[in-house]
């Protein structure tokens, strides 16, 4: 009850008119780039990020928080419509979602995306207010043993999760840890691959990474689509999904609500591997599992659900504990600090009206998207009624501005092009992107993790097998692939024998 | 054994491949490589950098021999707009955002789309200019003025 009247007070902070203003033009600002190909939070929260200093700190990550979830809302629309994820927690929903657009069922698609989002956001939040201190310091008291074993399990079910061949999955997968081991070594400061660069001391840019591998060659590929391949806007009626679309739709969503909330607590992995995961559950639970990446859709409603849910307890480590798990709650973490505000476990005590007040926006703020996007779906299904070649120049253009717009940098703009051209004939030889860049998000934890349980053990690789957290991931794991293997067996002696 | 052109460019991917799990391992393997106690920075990535070439490598060789031809030809439309993405990142510091938007636009109008000149012209004038007001006057992102520096106030 403590935290229901703490929320009341949060509501009264989140509800003044400057608050809610500010959380409007998030959540609208964060819908257009998510929408935007090649544009998503991170590029997003960025380009406003000067803005927020001239706000009072509750306002700023209001705001700024309102991009972040309003981003994974628009993400999910030109994922289903172009095949081009927003933001890479977007990338699993292209798969099922841009089938069901093939279909001619886009609408129902987004308003499934939408709805999911919806119930995912509330349900996060209302964890994040009720279990997410004592959940969050669970999951960051594993060591670095089970924490390479947790991460290179999520790795394991991103490769069955993926639509290519697993020899391939497992390429892409060793070169995204590849591309994450370029720049300064995180524990000796050795520079590795850099090539003599400065600029890649530090790495990777991701956002130059990322709109390369899938916005610049999305559009690459997309250029020798005929057109007839693209799908008519749907009619209003045809926004809404049937009953057994709501039916396939439900339990994803309840599903995706509780798999995002839980792997986005885990600092790092949260709102990628959380779609994954949904994904290959999904899957795996699915009757007819020959549909996915066809047009399924739990494939769309459960992987939706599950990266809006992340959004919420994405935010734990940051506010509880003043660590950010993610890219986004990292330009959180620097606009509280201008503010003179240390987002730790102090925060909720000294500075309640923010922790409170970011809680209740959350909430006002998912109401808010539905009510925003909904009525816009029309809208962005008519992206799809212009012509690619006209299409084509326009978005590559935002992608050079959004990747310029991160660090002001010409070299990112080389990484990104050639991330493109790589990206294109890759994937034109059925190597899948998705892998690749789950791995470069977590090579670097992957690799330091596993250096120090080695250190720790003095070598001894038994290290990975101990303890009950290390035991618990392998359980999971070898669950996991064990319904799944199970699954295919039963499905191939049922198709034989009948 | 029969390689069709098609399949040569699925070799030649998992060649490439090859060659840059090569590539890693050689300057990983310039690198300390620690013990297994103390893993050094080299460690790691040589081990994964020998496994990328290994899978490469497998990965040309079964293209190589596979029957199936996947059905992947390179478009010519694809490699002029790479093409196009060069030349507009090299021209964006230099000649400044407008004009190198400016000019990726028209060319991408005409030679991709087949929009007709004075359209492609006007749309992309258009569309840059609103662009860098957007994001410099509104958003205050720090986008090069170049050659327009003085018209622009930037």
């Amino acid at each position: 009850m403590e935290a229901f009247s703490h929320l009341l007070g949060g509501l009264a902070v989140a509800l003044t008119p400057q608050n809610l203003l500010y959380c409007f033009i998030g959540c609208f600002w964060g819908s257009i780039v998510g929408v935007l190909p090649g544009l998503g939070p991170l590029a997003g929260m960025t380009l406003l990020l000067p803005l927020t200093f001239k706000l009072d700190p509750a306002g700023a990550i209001i705001m700024l928080s309102g991009i972040f979830y309003g981003a994974m809302y628009g993400g999910s629309t030109t994922s289903i419509l172009m095949r081009i994820p927003g933001e890479a927690a977007s990338v699993i929903t292209c798969i099922d979602g841009y089938e069901m657009a093939r279909k001619g069922r886009a609408g129902a698609a987004l308003t499934i995306a939408a709805v999911g989002s919806f119930v995912g956001g509330v349900i996060s939040v209302i964890g994040l207010m009720l279990v997410a201190p004592r959940l969050a310091q669970a999951m960051l008291a594993i060591g670095p043993a089970a924490e390479f074993v947790m991460l290179t399990s999520a790795l394991l079910v991103a490769g069955i999760a993926s639509s290519s061949a697993l020899s391939k999955t497992l390429v892409m997968i060793v070169l995204g840890l590849l591309l994450a081991m370029i720049g300064n070594d995180p524990l000796t400061a050795a520079p590795r691959f850099t090539l003599g660069f400065l600029q890649l001391a530090d790495g990777l840019n991701f956002a130059a990474l990322a709109i390369g591998l899938f916005g610049i060659s999305e559009i690459l590929l997309s250029l020798k689509l005929k057109q007839d391949e693209r799908p008519r806007a749907p009619s209003l009626r045809e926004l809404l999904p049937t009953r057994e679309e709501v039916k396939q739709a439900s339990m994803p969503t309840l599903r995706g609500s509780f798999i995002g909330f839980i792997f986005g607590v885990v600092p790092g992995v949260g709102h990628i591997v959380s779609t994954y995961a949904s994904y290959a559950l999904e899957k795996a639970l699915s009757k007819r599992p020959e549909e996915f990446g066809k047009g399924a859709v739990a494939g769309v409603a459960g992987p939706e659900t599950a990266n809006n849910a992340t959004t919420g307890s994405a935010m734990i480590p940051l506010l509880v504990l003043g660590i950010p798990a993610i890219p986004v709650t990292a330009v959180l973490l620097s606009a509280l600090t201008v503010h003179g505000v240390q987002p730790g476990p102090l925060l909720v005590s000294e500075h309640p009206q923010i922790f409170w007040g970011l809680i209740a926006s959350m909430l006002i703020g998912n109401v808010i998207l539905v009510i925003l996007n909904l009525p816009l779906v029309s809208l962005f299904v008519s992206i799809l009624r212009t012509p690619v070649g006209y299409l084509a120049p326009l978005v590559l253009i935002i992608c050079i501005v959004g990747v310029y717009s991160v660090k002001g940098s010409a070299f990112d703009l080389g990484v990104m092009a050639l991330a493109g051209a790589g990206g294109y004939f890759l994937r034109l030889y059925g190597y899948d992107m998705s892998p690749l860049l789950l791995a470069f998000v977590l090579g670097d934890r992957i690799e330091v993790s596993f250096r120090r349980a080695l250190m720790i053990s003095e070598g001894d690789p038994v290290i990975f097998l101990q303890g009950p957290a290390a035991q618990t991931f392998l359980f999971l794991l070898v669950a996991a692939l064990a319904i799944i293997a199970g699954g295919a067996f039963w499905r191939s002696r049922k198709k034989s024998a009948g | 054994m029969s390689v069709t052109l098609r399949n040569a460019g699925e070799t030649i991917c998992g060649l490439a491949l090859a060659v840059t799990g090569a590539a890693f391992a050689w300057t990983a393997w310039q690198l300390p490589e620690g013990d297994p106690g103390v893993p050094g920075p080299g460690a790691v990535p040589f081990a994964l950098a020998v496994i990328l070439a290994g899978f490469g490598l497998a990965s040309a060789f079964r293209a190589a021999r596979k029957q199936k031809v996947l059905s992947a030809a390179i478009d010519g439309n694809a490699l002029l707009a790479m093409a196009l993405i060069a030349a507009a990142c090299l021209l964006l510091e230099s000649a400044g955002f407008v004009v190198a938007s400016t000019l990726f636009l028209f060319a991408g109008f005409r030679w991709l789309g087949g929009v007709a000149l004075l359209p492609s012209a006007f749309v992309a004038m258009l569309f840059s200019f609103a662009v860098h007001v957007v994001f410099v006057k509104a958003l205050g992102v720090a986008l090069p003025g170049g050659v327009l520096s003085p018209l622009l106030g930037s």
